[in-house]
């Protein structure tokens, strides 16, 4: 397992937020996480990324502890988040941003080269180099925030709801960025999606998170009765 | 041509009050903190650059230099003592101002019981050339000091926009949140955006120090006001809002006291910041957004 959550307890103050959960993603799998709005699908994703202290349990990453370390260098070891919302640098120009994505790397030369491979791969990013982010339609700042995050060369990915609030053209693309994503580069993937739909068809496991709990979970959810009547309502 | 003159002049002192404008606007970016012992910082930059003359003689290119070393580690050290565990107790909010109020007042104190409470002649002194432009005149000092401070200012322009590091800084600045995911130390970022805000502070303790030709342990007080009121001025946290800030400053308070009076020279300042307060609660040059986000 690349990932390995065990038991994890995660709270604001005196509120909890994350119960006893324990996930694992093992290395080339796409696997989602879904649940409804305020079940901790976003503190999960931010306790492991180091943003948000371990109450309890542990956290580990190549079978290394992370739990409770900095942020950045959570994310000098590999996994980089994607936060919900339009988390580009909305002052900052969208070459700005992407240059940010290698931040934490040395190999300059490479680093141009990645960022010519995402201006190849989201091409209106190119059109929009010298604006600053702030000035993209929602769709073209979630490019970018994946573009950037990609750069860094994480071996996990987090995406915390790439699809929240875009328009359906541009929600597909998004699901077929994250499919090729894995399916050609191997890049391993934890999504979090209210979008339960398209989330369980393009993972190869699931979770389902209610009120801070894991209350379910498999590679196929999608044809759980539960699942379909609470989350596809079918 | 009187008011040319003016304008120049204005400009010359002004260009000063950016550069401590700057320091309270990079500060405030990262750590919104209004940091309140930087005009002793100016200070204290001045207060080393003479004592440095002084021992090993040399001329503005010994002392610009060991102001803003002696500045810089100055400011850090603040940050480290006075700042930073008070912000890590998260108690109220204005606690780590309130600090940074102690630290201006110990360090004003300190450099009243060394060099005395009365002003101290300057002797950073260079060969004074006057040129006669029509009817303007423009001295060597002026020149210098427009010089070193427009070049401070590009320099600062080129590393925030074109480094790494200094984009690193403007992340920060933005957010840490966003910044902590992409690897960025916020915590070695702050102490880097403090060692520059205290050595431009100590470089304009030089200049200012050049053009009235005298220091003393208090001009840090007006100063800072100065400072302060080119921040504003320019919008929290916005650094070019707050080299024009200073600018216009400079230049309204030369033509205020040529028409005026001078006894009203210190007070226009605080007339700028309760007028900015009260009618562009914003700053005049552009958006707050990411002091707000
Ligand atoms: N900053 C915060 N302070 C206090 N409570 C929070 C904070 N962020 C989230 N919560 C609470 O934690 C719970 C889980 O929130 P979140 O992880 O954002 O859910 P999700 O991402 O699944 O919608 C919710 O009850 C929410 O109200
Ligand atoms: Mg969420």
């Amino acid at each position: 397992m690349i990932l390995d959550v065990r038991d994890l307890r995660v709270g604001y103050g005196k509120i909890t937020a994350v119960a006893q959960a324990s996930i694992e993603v093992a290395e080339g799998e796409i696997v989602s996480l879904i649940g409804p709005n305020g079940a901790g699908k976003s503190t999960l994703l931010k306790a492991i990324a180091g943003l948000l202290p371990a109450q309890a349990g542990t956290i580990s990453f190549d079978g290394e502890p992370i739990s409770n370390r900095p942020a950045a260098e959570v994310m000098r070891r590999g996994i980089a988040l994607v936060l919900e919302g339009r988390s580009t640098l909305k002052h900052m120009t969208v070459h700005e941003n992407l240059v940010l994505g290698g931040y934490t790397r040395t190999d300059h030369k490479a680093i141009a080269a990645d960022i010519e491979r995402m201006l190849a791969r989201f091409p209106i990013l190119r059109q929009r180099l010298k604006q600053r982010a702030g000035t993209l339609s929602g769709g073209e700042q979630q490019m970018l925030v994946i573009a950037r995050a990609l750069i860094s060369r994480p071996r996990l990915l987090m995406l915390d709801e790439p699809s929240l609030g875009l328009a359906p053209l541009i929600v597909a693309d998004i699901f077929k960025i994250v499919h090729e994503l894995n399916s050609e580069e191997k890049m391993t993937i934890l999504l979090v999606e209210q979008n339960a739909n398209q989330a369980l068809r393009l993972a190869h496991r699931a979770y389902v998170i209610e009120n801070g709990e894991i209350v379910l979970q498999g590679p196929d959810l999608a044809n759980d009765a539960r699942v379909r009547e609470a989350y596809l309502g079918i | 041509m009187l008011l040319l003159q003016q304008i120049i002049n204005g400009v010359m002192l002004g260009s000063s009050y950016s550069l401590i404008a700057i320091g309270y606007t990079l500060v405030f970016g990262v750590l919104h903190l209004i940091h309140l012992a930087h005009g002793e910082v100016f200070m204290v930059g001045a207060f080393v650059a003479l004592q440095v003359v002084l021992l090993m003689g040399g001329g503005v290119g010994v002392a610009i230099p060991a102001a803003a070393v002696a500045s810089a580690v100055l400011g850090v050290l603040i940050y480290l003592a006075a700042v930073k565990p008070i912000m890590a107790r998260k108690g109220h909010f204005l606690a780590p101002m309130i600090s940074t109020i102690g630290v201006g007042l110990v360090l004003q104190e300190l450099a009243t019981r060394m060099f005395g409470g009365e002003q101290v002649g300057f002797p950073v002194q260079m060969e004074s050339h006057v040129w006669h432009l029509g009817g303007l005149t423009i001295t060597s000092v002026q020149v210098v000091i427009l010089a070193v401070s427009l070049g401070l200012m590009l320099a600062l322009h080129l590393f925030v926009t074109l480094t790494r590091v200094g984009m690193a800084m403007r992340a920060t600045a933005e957010s840490m949140v966003i910044s902590h995911t992409l690897g960025i130390r916020s915590d070695r970022i702050i102490i880097l955006t403090f060692a520059i805000a205290s050595a431009l502070a100590g470089v304009a303790g030089v200049l200012v120090g050049m053009s009235f030709n005298s220091i003393s342990p208090y001009m840090g007080v007006d100063m800072g006001i100065k400072g302060l009121a080119a921040m504003l001025l320019g919008g929290l946290g916005n650094v070019y809002g707050a080299m024009i800030g200073g600018l216009v400053i400079g230049i309204v308070e030369v033509i205020s006291v040529g028409y005026l009076s001078s006894s009203y020279r210190d007070a226009f300042a605080f007339f700028v910041i309760i007028a900015v307060l009260l009618f562009r609660p914003r700053g005049i040059f552009g958006s707050t957004a990411h002091v707000e986000g």
